[in-house]
């Protein structure tokens, strides 16, 4: 068992947190087990990480859902950009 | 040529921005430069106390300065600069600055259209309006994503 810190931007941080600490059991190969392990967490996360509007960013990058995840990266769900 | 950009989570002076660019793109003939300022009135046509912009450090100045990069590759352009604001705007205070500075108009006001364009829907910021209704995030309206398409037809801009 670890510890994941997930960061959420826009309306994803005022429905979950803007970073919240997760229960990961397995070792996360890509971001798509990475939000399938995630889901697990609740109704309201699933919704959120299950949604194919909301993308991962990884150590800051956007990124696709077979993109490679390791343990101490940073970890971020974005919602459609607004633009400036 | 050079490519500036600042993100800023406090208040945005465009009169100094200008000042500053002019003073960067000496020498150049033909300076343009944009101001967009936070409107009034929310989407929901109610006035509007604030308006937020939530960004994430490190890829929303990524965003911007991809765009800015892009305005330099496409344009005969010798300087460009994107001053944004980040964090809590109030009503009708300026949002964005975009300064572009060409040997020509024709380049600097092309480069300026462009970034604005870009910046309204690709610019990694997630906006929330607050009004008397209460807070809601919005996203670019039909009309930025027009606008941002018109770069990609082509003889883009003309």
């Amino acid at each position: 068992m670890a510890i994941q810190s997930i960061l959420f931007f826009g309306y994803l941080g005022d429905l979950l947190g803007r970073s919240r600490d997760f229960d990961v059991s397995d070792d996360p190969v890509t971001v798509r087990d990475m939000r399938r392990l995630l889901a697990s967490a609740g109704d309201d996360v699933a919704a959120a990480v299950l949604n194919p509007c909301v993308r991962a960013c990884v150590d800051g990058m956007i990124v696709r859902d077979d993109a490679p995840v390791r343990r101490g990266q940073e970890i971020a769900f974005i919602p459609p950009l607004s633009g400036g | 040529m050079g490519c500036t950009v600042r993100l800023s989570p406090g208040p945005l002076a465009p009169d100094a921005e200008l000042r500053d660019f002019l003073q960067i793109v000496a020498g150049k003939g033909a300076i343009v430069n944009f101001v967009g300022v936070a409107r009034p009135v929310s989407q929901a046509g109610l006035p509007l106390t604030g308006l937020y912009l939530d960004h994430y450090p490190g890829l929303t100045e990524r965003t911007l300065a991809g765009i800015a990069a892009s305005a330099c590759a496409l344009f005969p352009v010798e300087d460009v600069v994107i001053a944004h604001r980040c964090g809590l705007v109030e009503p009708e205070q300026p949002i964005v600055f975009v300064g572009a500075a060409a040997m020509h108009r024709r380049a600097a006001f092309l480069a300026a259209d462009y970034l604005m364009d870009r910046l309204k829907t690709d610019a990694g910021f997630w906006k929330r309006e607050d009004d008397a209704s209460g807070s809601h995030w919005i996203e670019p309206t039909g009309h930025d994503r027009q606008d941002r398409e018109r770069w990609s037809q082509p003889h883009a801009g003309n």
